[in-house]
């Protein structure tokens, strides 16, 4: 890895202080403005007073914040001066954008030069960097050492740490610990190689200095003091470790460099990234690693990280389906305050995670918009209806929101089985909208919701009703038809069987059990059930297709319908067989039943005959169609014995003649031989 | 600590390597050991850095030389004298670097805690007798040149820069920034010290006309009166000779052995007031107190 980033390294200014009538600048590449002038002039100056300093010297770092800089500086001492404690110091002043981007500090290492001779020429120039610098610093050897500095300096961020001053390796450690950090932290870390007094001033404290044993014991055991110690350190500061002893091994601080960028909280956000580094780091970065990601982040503060918070985001949504609980909703909260559209396959995961984590919450960032609502919008239909409805079956008032984008939803029964519907709006939707009518009550009547029936059939109309029975008749049990058909007006039954919509068999067996043989008006025309029944095929129900047979036979009998020889004529031969059979259902009878004459009780038992005087009856006392008496019964003793029954009495001779008549002319050989059976039973 | 009767800041002011810490050592040793007669008595410790102040007494007592005082702060002690009365007076000295006075020269610049230092008191200023820079005529260089048969070098011309400047230009410009804010507080009394007199007295000047002689125009400036300073001069020598250097491997030098075997360190200071001689440091402190 190329030590700084481009290749053709950067430009430092640089500067020489020491004696000349008083400790002065001597010689600088640039000009500083008055306050950093100031500060340089202190802190090149020696570190303090009667120490024995490093042959080699010491070197110091700390910003002008004025001038945008940072000065990295080593300081010799200078014995042969004339007077005793003089020092040569020579700065380096690297450009806070520069040093951002720099990875090690051997380049800026190696242009520190001692002042020798008269000449300061050398210095009123400024210096280039390498690149790529001939040698490497040497890797940090005490991990004692960098155990110990590391502890506490990011455990304790606001104080000022001291440690022992071993030999000139230190500075090694130093600026490791530099080099690591990220941009914003580095270039307002101070720190001194070698002091032999605090060289804090009031306003600006330095983060390390390295003090010699002897020192340390008296001078530095300070409030806000606190001495190197290996017992600071903490696990969690393990990766720091193993990316100092191993620059970037893992990742570390090439993590620090992209998400330090917004951390303003200086040392103390060391060990929160570092533990966020760590976390989203796990292979698998399971629920437990995003909370401890989040509560990182919280240590952080609200306003810090937001690069760091964003990485998150993306580490947590690429599992978002695993999400559940309050991590949910730290990454809910994230994504909104992040205010980034997610990518259209992620917006749909995460609105589907968010449906399935809280159906409430989706409603809400349905209607409020934003990066949430737009997630939640884009995953509405991708969800499905089963997923839906159960959601919404935990937050029916979801529904409104819902169904703007997914109306199919109501031609689910299950959608109209949820709690709390407001039916009346949604029938007014369903009216406003004709084509999704038949599906939806379909829906309806299917669900069960009978207690609807009556406001549906006043929203959307009879016609559209019936036109919904006659798929649901199939698939929907007689008692949810039953509140459905109770709601109909007999007109509108009426209109319907006369128009020949309603033509399944079931559905008219469904009416037929639901209404009374004479509810449906026949004003005018044919009867509406003799038209359907036409019209309409038998079933394979027996049961049901007697019980209608029996219902259009007490119809027929009744006075109700304008066409009761068709209606007597389409039943009879049904009921007969059922009644001979011992099949009839009991509601059958028991319609039929109360249109028959009164017997003696000994007679009742034969109700086929009873069908047959009823029947017979009527044709003859209503002077009904001969045509229709032609065709009471396609078996023939069934018919002879009716005509038999009518030939009895004279009107019924007279009836039968017409009736005969009516057979004669008729092409049909069968019919002609009827004609014959009744000539010959006249005679 | 009992509140002192009187309050008084003496500011040692002097250019890099005048002797302040050397004169503020001297005076510490004397205060605390009163092995001579003083005007002054030790009364009571202040507050202050008496790290510092134990440091450098350390040193002057052993005979070596005082470390120059580092560009990194300034450091105050004060302390509780009694007159003569018994009252006590407590004396607060700013040990400040040299170069602090310096930049007021060069920069025309100020730290504000040696601003605020310098706004009350009165001013003790030391003047190093053996290092003053004293303007050079160019006529007569040409004729000392031409006198020992020295060809005049061509020299090149080079910016001028205010370290260059004459020590007297830079003690009158110093002393006029007291009669301007933000460091005025009317008239004020000055005691002059040249300092290093054991070496300065091979003149065979008293301190005054040494002061005439050496530094005219600060003296010009000082009769003239014109910012209202009472003014004395002093000739004192804190270490009374050449003391040992305190780097490694120094070769030791015979004044401060000889220093040292004096009975009484405070016998080493010697103190110049017109004709009269004494040990006590205390004397100028007293008038600049009253």
């Amino acid at each position: 890895m190329a030590d700084v980033l481009g290749s053709a390294g950067f430009v430092v200014q640089q500067a020489l202080h020491g004696y000349g009538d008083g400790h002065r600048l001597l010689a600088a590449s640039a000009s500083l403005p008055p306050t950093d002038a100031r500060v340089m002039l202190v802190l090149s100056d020696a570190s303090g007073s009667s120490a024995e300093f490093p042959a080699n010297g010491y070197l110091t770092g700390y910003p002008l914040a004025g001038s945008a800089k940072f000065v990295l500086a080593r300081t010799w001492p200078a014995p042969e001066m004339s007077r005793p404690g003089c020092v040569w110091t020579h700065s380096l002043l690297i450009d806070f954008g520069d040093l951002a981007r720099m990875r090690s500090a051997t380049g800026l290492i190696e242009l520190f030069r001692r002042p020798e001779g008269g000449s300061r020429r050398r210095y009123e120039t400024p210096l280039k960097v390498a690149a790529s610098p001939a040698r490497r610093l040497a890797k940090v050897g005490d991990v004692g050492a960098a155990t110990a500095a590391l502890g506490t300096l990011y455990r304790r961020p606001k104080q000022k740490v001291v440690a022992q001053y071993s030999d000139s390796s230190d500075e090694i450690l130093i600026l490791a610990v530099w080099m690591q950090q990220w941009p914003r932290l580095r270039r307002g870390f101070r720190f001194c190689s070698f002091a032999a007094s605090d060289r804090s001033t009031s306003g600006e404290s330095f983060d390390l200095q390295l003090v010699d044993r002897n020192i340390l014991a008296h001078r530095f055991r300070l409030p806000g003091t606190a001495i190197a110690s290996i017992t600071e350190f903490t696990a969690a500061l393990e990766p720091l470790l193993d990316d100092l002893l191993s620059p970037d091994c893992e990742g570390l601080r090439s993590f620090l460099r992209d998400v330090g960028g917004d951390v303003a909280s200086g040392r103390a956000g060391m060990l929160p990234l570092t533990r966020l580094f760590a976390a989203t780091r796990s292979s698998t970065f399971e629920q437990g690693d995003i909370s401890t990601a989040f509560e990182a982040l919280d240590e952080l503060g609200p306003a810090q990280a937001t690069q760091a918070r964003a990485f998150v985001v993306e580490q947590a949504l690429s599992q978002v389906e695993k999400l559940g609980g309050p991590v949910f909703q730290l990454i809910m909260d994230s994504v909104a305050s992040t205010g980034k559209e997610l990518s259209k396959p992620l917006a749909e995961r995460f609105g589907r995670a968010l449906w399935s984590y809280s159906p409430a919450r989706f409603a809400e960032a349905l209607s409020e918009g934003g990066v949430v609502g737009n997630a939640a919008d884009s995953s509405l239909r991708s969800l499905s209806r089963e997923d839906l409805i159960e959601g919404l079956a935990t937050f029916p008032n979801a529904a409104d929101g819902v169904l703007k984008r997914r109306h199919d939803l109501l031609a689910d029964p299950l959608f109209w089985r949820l709690p709390g519907l407001e039916t009346d709006t949604l029938l007014e939707a369903v009216a406003a909208d004709p084509g999704i009518a038949a599906p939806v009550l379909g829906a309806m009547v299917s669900s069960g919701r009978g207690d609807i029936a009556d406001m549906a059939v006043q929203r959307l109309g009879g016609a559209r009703v019936i036109e919904a029975l006659k798929t649901a008749a199939n698939i929907a049990s007689s008692n949810q038809l039953v509140p459905w058909l109770n709601a109909l007006a007999p007109t509108d039954l009426a209109s319907a069987l006369a128009g020949g919509i309603v033509r399944e068999r079931s559905l008219l067996v469904a009416i037929a059990r639901t209404t009374h043989p004479d509810s449906v008006p026949n004003d005018y025309g044919d009867d509406p059930w003799a038209i359907a029944v036409d019209g309409s095929t038998e079933s394979l129900d027996i049961e049901a297709d007697d019980f209608l047979g029996a219902f259009l036979l007490a119809r027929g009998l009744g006075h109700r319908s304008r066409s009761p020889g068709r209606l007597l004529s389409q039943s009879l031969e049904r009921v007969h067989s059922a009644l001979a059979a011992g099949r009839m259902p009991r509601a059958g009878w028991q319609l039929i039943d109360m249109r028959l004459p009164w017997v003696w009780s000994w007679f009742e038992w034969d109700r086929c005959a009873r069908v047959r005087e009823a029947v017979v009856d009527r044709f003859i006392g209503s002077n009904l169609d001969p045509a229709h008496f032609a065709t009471l019964a396609s078996e023939d003793s069934l018919w002879h014995s009716l005509v038999d029954l009518a030939a009895r009495v004279g009107h019924g001779r007279r009836y039968l003649q017409r009736v005969r008549r009516t057979l004669t002319e008729a092409p049909d050989a069968r019919q002609r031989e009827r004609a014959e059976y009744i000539k010959e039973c006249l005679h | 600590m009992a509140q002192p009767d009187i309050e008084h800041s003496v500011s040692i002011v002097g250019l890099p390597g005048s002797g302040k810490t050397t004169l503020l050592a001297a005076l510490w040793h004397l205060v605390q050991t009163e092995e001579v007669p003083l005007r002054l008595h030790f009364g009571a410790l202040g507050d202050g850095d008496f790290a510092h102040l134990n440091a450098i007494v350390k040193r002057w007592r052993s005979a070596k030389e005082q470390e120059r005082t580092k560009a990194s702060g300034i450091k105050s002690v004060s302390m509780n004298l009694l007159d003569a009365a018994e009252r006590t007076v407590r004396v607060t000295f700013p040990d400040v670097p040299g170069e602090e006075y310096q930049r007021m020269w060069e920069d025309r610049n100020i730290d504000e805690r040696l601003a605020e230092t310098l706004s009350f008191g009165n001013v003790l200023l030391l003047i190093n007798g053996d290092t003053i820079k004293a303007p050079a005529w160019v006529t007569e260089r040409a004729s000392q040149a031409k006198a020992i048969g020295k060809p005049i070098a061509k020299t090149v011309p080079k910016v001028w820069h205010p370290s260059q400047a004459p020590t007297q230009v830079q003690l009158v410009d110093l002393l006029q920034h007291f009669g301007r804010p933000p460091l005025a507080a009317g008239p004020r009394r000055l005691v002059v010290m040249i300092s290093a007199w054991d070496k300065a007295e091979g003149e065979q000047l008293r301190p005054e006309p040494f002061l005439g002689a050496k530094l005219p125009l600060l003296k010009q400036y000082l009769q003239s009166n014109r910012d209202g300073w009472d003014w004395r001069v002093y000739g004192v020598s804190a270490q009374g000779g050449e003391y040992d250097q305190i780097k490694r491997n120094a070769q030791p030098r015979p004044d401060a052995a000889r220093l040292r075997e004096i009975d009484l360190p405070s016998k080493r200071i010697r103190l110049v007031f017109d004709t009269t001689e004494s040990h006590d440091l205390t004397e100028p402190l007293e008038w600049l107190m009253y």
